[in-house]
């Protein structure tokens, strides 16, 4: 059979390389896009400057600020990283059109068969890095090889704006120095079982005895240390042959602790808002919906809830998801954070009632509000309950 | 108390009270059968605040007339599994019961009972209405036990907020009794006539569950009609021996007679049978991401069309009798099903207007199914 060209393509630093193409005094400093520490904000993105500090994604800011004092934050513009990553991605398009985008800045693509096009793979991948560059001013980490396992694991090890070829059966060779945290899968659990094992690379994990690892990992030892080995048989998955989305929600941390009932229900509606709207674009209506909140105390308390019948449109979830939430509330709960996600879906079709005249009409409400939204931007259009969040 | 009775009888007396014994009772009484012993026959009644049903059982011996409420859970599961023909049930001194059946010897504790006369009733337990003035309405058993299959299916199996669609509207008129089932989705109305003119216009939401206890029961009993009894926030049903009460729903129905005056512009024919193959067939590629079935009709010809991304798409095809402009619709397969299930003729007619609109299927003699279509989320 012949083998497969798969590379993993990653944006170095993707949000503060955005940022600093519009605003280039942002260059060579130590950079993180994120929330202000007051407001409980988060680190999204940080530069290699801001690394050499410690300083990592999905840190708090306050301690991001404590560890490197002249660090320089950016609230960021999620609608400028949307338009930045499309242009990457449809450059990327024009080279194979079997890219599977895993987030907004990493996807793998399957280039097999595109040798008489774009010649050897490894060219393909230098020439979009360079195009990238020179056309996006953006820079791309590629890992190339047969699988998409040994690419993504290639790609992190080339970054920052790195090329890393593995050839046909020098997957488990490459690996084998590895830490064995490098293996996406391996988490600090199983990190910490292993190393009780004496198990600290790659290589030994991948010539370890089956039986001592089955005892210790249980029954995916075996897809473990075949994956050890660099070996991976799973496909770039083509956008034609996605899967349905199995959720859809959005969540808020709140800047501080909220009592007031009416402000937590504009901010419920303010989340149904954002998650209904994700659904609708999609062509997804939800049958169950989670209400998540976390109190002062980070005690967190998650319920769920279903209509009869699938619905995408928030104010059918509203009264449902208010009643939910004033019974996981106590009086006097002070909430930290709310979310809400939605689960089961039908796709593509929902069950209008004999009765609910007034369904066409709130889902032409509804439609405008979404272009209103889509055209105008951030929170510029607001319905009741929200109007005070 | 003290009786004899043929353990058979006793347990399909049982049976008959037993939807309306609580299984999660707030107060004990709720979850208990209240039996009275008197005159060579037993009185059953359970009461669960939804429904109270009430049965007698003739030919018992009773040697020592009384009353208790027995818990009703053991008793029925008890009489259940005893194996002789008869049981001898005996209320002693200490407010319990025995339940001696051949060797074998049960003893309940009671929630109340009394040894002394019947007319001494419990004071906690909720008693039911009797049944001895004129009922309001009057109509076949037969007719009454088909209205009822043909309308529980189509109601809600979850509490509306603004409806109460989960109840089946009963509505006497003239001579004339609606009975309309809705889960806000799809519609099913029976009308049916009655034996005599009713008493006035009566219009009442009962729970499926006392409905379908009489349907259950009904066919068994003696005698050819059904009487009822519209008591305000109760309605009263009896046939035969047994007797039933359901509470009236306080929520509002829609207004089913807004979507029953529908009449599609195009009319076709179908046979029951075929649909329900070609439906069946289609909806193996259909689930619960993707409950969609797709409806082409063309000349003399409905074409059923299903598809699941990843598993496959189905296309049945089946004669039926229609001329008209092509028409493409879409519909959750269960609800035909369901609707087609239950029909009373083979031959059935569909009128539709278009893939937005209501669609009807006339499924017998004055028996009516509506389903909305689904529509495109694209």
């Amino acid at each position: 059979m012949k083998q497969r060209s798969v590379l993993h393509v990653d944006l170095d630093a993707f949000f503060v390389s955005v940022e600093r193409v519009l605003n280039p005094s942002l260059c060579g400093k130590p950079v993180v896009v994120g929330g202000s520490a007051r407001q409980r904000g988060v680190v999204a993105a940080a530069s290699y400057e801001a690394r050499k500090f410690g300083v990592r994604s999905a840190m708090s800011m306050a301690q991001a600020m404590r560890l490197c004092p002249d660090l320089t934050r950016v609230a960021g513009t999620h609608q400028m990283y949307s338009r930045a990553s499309k242009a990457v991605f449809s450059l990327l398009g024009n080279y194979t059109p079997i890219i599977e985008k895993v987030s907004v800045d990493e996807a793998y693509l399957d280039l097999s068969g595109t040798h008489h096009l774009f010649g050897d793979a490894l060219d393909a991948a230098d020439e979009m890095r360079r195009r990238v560059k020179d056309e996006l001013r953006l820079d791309l980490s590629v890992g190339v090889s047969t699988n998409r396992l040994v690419s993504k694991v290639a790609s992190a090890h080339a970054k920052p704006f790195g090329l890393c070829d593995v050839a046909h059966g020098d997957e488990a060779s490459f690996f084998s120095p590895f830490d064995i945290k490098k293996l996406p899968g391996i988490g600090p659990v199983t990190a910490d079982k292993l190393r009780s094992l004496n198990i600290h690379t790659l290589g030994v994990l991948a010539a370890s005895e089956a039986s001592l690892l089955q005892h210790t990992l249980g029954r995916h030892s075996a897809s473990m240390q075949r994956r050890a080995r660099g070996e991976c048989n799973v496909a770039v998955c083509p956008p034609w042959q996605r899967q349905m989305a199995k959720s859809i929600g959005h969540e808020q941390t709140f800047a501080t602790d909220i009592s007031d009932v009416s402000l937590l229900r504009g901010h419920i509606q303010l989340l149904l808002e954002h998650a209904c709207s994700r659904m609708r674009a999609k062509s997804l209506a939800a049958k169950t919906m989670s209400l998540k909140v976390r109190l002062a105390d980070f005690s967190t308390k998650t319920r769920d809830l279903s209509l009869p019948q699938h619905s995408d449109n928030e104010q059918q979830w509203l009264k449902q998801a208010e009643m939910l939430m004033d019974k996981m509330l106590t009086p006097r709960s002070a909430v930290r954070l709310l979310g809400v996600r939605f689960t089961h879906f039908a796709e593509n079709h929902y069950q209008p009632g004999l009765f609910d005249h007034e369904d066409n009409e709130q889902r032409a409400r509804t439609a405008i509000a979404d272009e209103l939204r889509e055209k105008y931007k951030g929170s510029s259009f607001k319905f009741g309950a929200s109007l005070w969040v | 108390m003290h009786f004899l009775v043929d353990r058979l009888a006793f347990r399909n007396a049982l049976q008959r009270v037993e939807m309306g014994i609580d299984r999660k009772p707030t107060n004990p009484m709720y979850g208990g059968v209240l039996i009275e012993a008197q005159n060579d026959s037993l009185v059953l009644m359970t009461n669960d605040l939804d429904m109270s049903v009430r049965y007698r059982l003739d030919f018992v011996q009773v040697t020592q007339p009384g009353w208790a409420v027995i818990p009703g859970r053991e008793l029925v599961d008890i009489i259940k599994d005893l194996e002789s023909d008869t049981v001898t049930i005996t209320l002693t001194k200490n407010n319990q019961v025995e339940l001696r059946a051949g060797d074998d010897l049960c003893t309940l504790v009671t929630l109340d009972s009394s040894n002394s006369s019947t007319a001494e009733k419990s004071e906690s337990f909720p008693v039911a209405p009797s049944c001895d003035v004129e009922p309001d309405v009057v109509m076949e058993k037969n007719d009454f036990l088909t209205m009822v299959n043909s309308t529980r299916f189509a109601t809600s199996k979850v509490q509306n907020s603004r409806f109460a669609t989960e109840g089946i509207l009963m509505e006497a008129k003239e001579d004339r009794m609606t009975m309309v089932g809705t889960d806000g989705r799809r519609l099913a109305c029976i009308l049916r006539n009655l034996s005599s003119e009713s008493s006035g216009s009566h219009r009442a939401v009962l729970l499926p569950k006392v409905l379908d206890q009489i349907y259950r029961f009904g066919q068994d009993e003696d005698g050819e009609e059904i009487s009822i009894w519209y008591l305000g926030n109760q309605v009263g049903f009896k046939i035969g021996n047994l007797e039933s009460f359901g509470r009236v729903l306080t929520g509002e129905f829609p207004d089913y007679s807004q979507v029953l005056n529908i009449s599609g512009s195009s009319s076709i024919n179908a046979h029951r049978e075929s649909f329900t193959k070609k439906l069946r067939l289609a909806s193996h590629l259909t689930n619960d991401s993707a409950a969609v079935v797709r409806l082409k009709l063309s000349n003399n010809n409905m074409e059923i069309c299903s598809e699941t991304d990843g598993r496959g798409r189905a296309s049945a095809n089946f004669e039926v009798d229609y001329s008209g402009d092509e028409i493409n619709t879409a519909f959750n397969p269960v609800f035909l099903m369901e609707g087609l299930k239950a029909a009373h003729s083979e031959a059935i007619e569909i009128q539709l207007e278009d893939a937005a609109h209501p669609a009807k299927f006339i499924l017998g003699n004055d028996f009516f199914y509506i389903v909305m279509p689904l529509s495109s989320l694209v």
